[in-house]
């Protein structure tokens, strides 16, 4: 990022980049039900021996549906967050021009007029920093909250590996099945890690920022 | 920037340009006021990048409290896209524009002004008892637009009639008429598209006892060279984009 990039500026351009990375992260999701379906299908004609292969294939097919969801949710956050941090920014510009007119207009006969306005400005960018860094906290903390809604499947996928031991006429089939869940969701674990880290620089430049 | 005053009785008129802070490409403007007592009409206040200028200005002559009207020729962003930063500062102004131009003119990020549409055929503004004539201009250049007439000082602000798109330390009246003509000529012939609506317009103006005409853009027409405009301008065709 530029040096001279503003907070709003860094996060109209992360919004751009958060939003790419949650689309990347519904495809996976989309995968991984197709993938279930494969899977059920395989341990459907694997019978009796593969049992204990299905709560596995329901909770994948869970885990996806709730990727899914979060992202759809998310997704409209980082819109909100995008339209504050125009009117963010609007704010920000506006406020420094009334700063430099009050600098330039020190001895006119009215500049007395201009203070009011000026403190009125002050608050607007403090209310919608205000308000821009709640929708920050709002969505680095739903991502954590996916991340960890996934931290489970590896678990999973090491059960799935046992289950797809028991099945001999199936293991290979059933062990590629974890191993997609297992992938899948590494997949996702990094997308929705470079989200947050670049939501978490972004609160950080704000905070080092100040008011506008 | 600078400032002059054009009349100053019982109200005044002040002209604004000449920013030499102005931001190089930009076309340099013309801003005016008039004040009557405690109330003051800014017309075409101007683009974004001479708010700062102007408004600093401004600050020489009025308080911000006593700026209660805005006055828009038409939409053009070098007459009003400064709108959302003087509502800052103005937020119990209202805004005279031409009818249809309110829904584009909230474009320039405007929420809390309060807009007083002009009806087609003009209107009358009285600002403390000083009587302010909006005259229609139609498609000279936009196709809502309207001049200030003020029969007391006899003053026409005429928006981009009589235009000149001149060097930025260009004189603030008009010295040598003949030399100003190669100034305006392209600009009227392109920027405006019909010699109807010029023709009906130079009926109006010369209905008008015209001792200044005023335009957004360049130098000032004064005395006899205000009718020496009107006659050149009668016999300019216009609208030569078009063969
Ligand atoms: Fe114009
Ligand atoms: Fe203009």
């Amino acid at each position: 990022m530029k040096k001279n990039t503003t907070a709003q500026e860094t996060i109209l351009i992360t919004a751009g980049t958060v939003t790419a990375e949650l689309n990347g992260v519904n495809e996976i999701a989309k995968d991984m039900t197709l993938g279930v379906m494969n899977a059920k299908t395989i341990s459907h004609r694997a019978g009796e021996s593969a049992k204990g292969f299905r709560p596995i294939t329901d909770y994948i097919e869970q885990v996806a549906r709730d990727v899914s969801q979060a992202v759809v949710r998310i997704s409209q956050d980082v819109s909100v967050l995008s339209r504050l941090a125009v009117s963010y920014h609007r704010y920000g510009k506006i406020l420094k021009t009334y700063q430099c007119v009050q600098q330039e207009a020190g001895q006119a006969e009215h500049a007395s007029s201009l203070p009011p306005v000026i403190e009125n400005l002050e608050r607007q960018a403090k209310e919608d920093r205000n308000r821009f860094l709640q929708n920050l906290e709002g969505l680095i903390f739903q991502l954590n909250e996916m991340k960890n809604s996934i931290r489970s499947s590896k678990v999973i996928s090491t059960v799935s590996r046992v289950e797809a031991a028991s099945s001999q006429a199936f293991r290979q089939s059933l062990e590629v099945v974890a191993d997609d869940l297992e992938i899948s969701t590494e997949k996702i674990r990094e997308r929705v890690m470079r989200c947050n880290q670049q939501l978490t620089t972004v609160m950080a430049q704000i905070q080092r920022e100040g008011v506008a | 920037m600078k400032s002059i005053c054009l009349y100053n009785e019982a109200h005044q008129w002040h002209v604004f340009g000449r920013d030499s802070k102005k931001v190089k490409g930009i076309v340099d403007t013309n801003q005016y006021m008039i004040q009557s007592g405690n109330r003051c009409l800014l017309m075409d206040p101007g683009g974004i990048e001479v708010f700062a200028s102007m408004l600093t200005a401004i600050l020489h002559h009025v308080s911000l409290d006593e700026i209660t009207d805005l006055f828009a020729s038409h939409q053009d962003p070098d007459i009003i896209s400064s709108l959302g930063l003087w509502e800052q500062a103005l937020p119990h102004a209202r805004l005279h524009t031409p009818r249809i131009w309110e829904g584009f003119i909230r474009h320039f990020g405007s929420t809390k002004i309060k807009y007083m549409p002009i009806p087609d055929e003009g209107d009358i503004l009285d600002l403390n008892g000083l009587k302010l004539q909006f005259i229609p201009a139609h498609y000279l250049h936009a196709s809502g637009n309207f001049h200030v007439y003020d029969a007391k000082a006899k003053i026409l602000m005429s928006g981009d009639v009589g235009a000149a798109l001149d060097h930025p330390d260009a004189p603030m009246f008009v010295e040598d008429f003949e030399a100003h003509i190669n100034k305006m000529k392209m600009f009227h012939q392109r920027w405006m598209p019909s010699n109807r609506a010029k023709q009906d317009w130079i009926k109006r103006a010369r209905g008008l006892e015209v001792e200044i005409l005023a335009p957004q853009h360049g130098s000032l027409f004064k005395g006899e060279h205000v009718q020496h405009f009107l006659d050149w301008f009668e016999a300019l065709e216009v609208g030569t984009a078009v063969a």
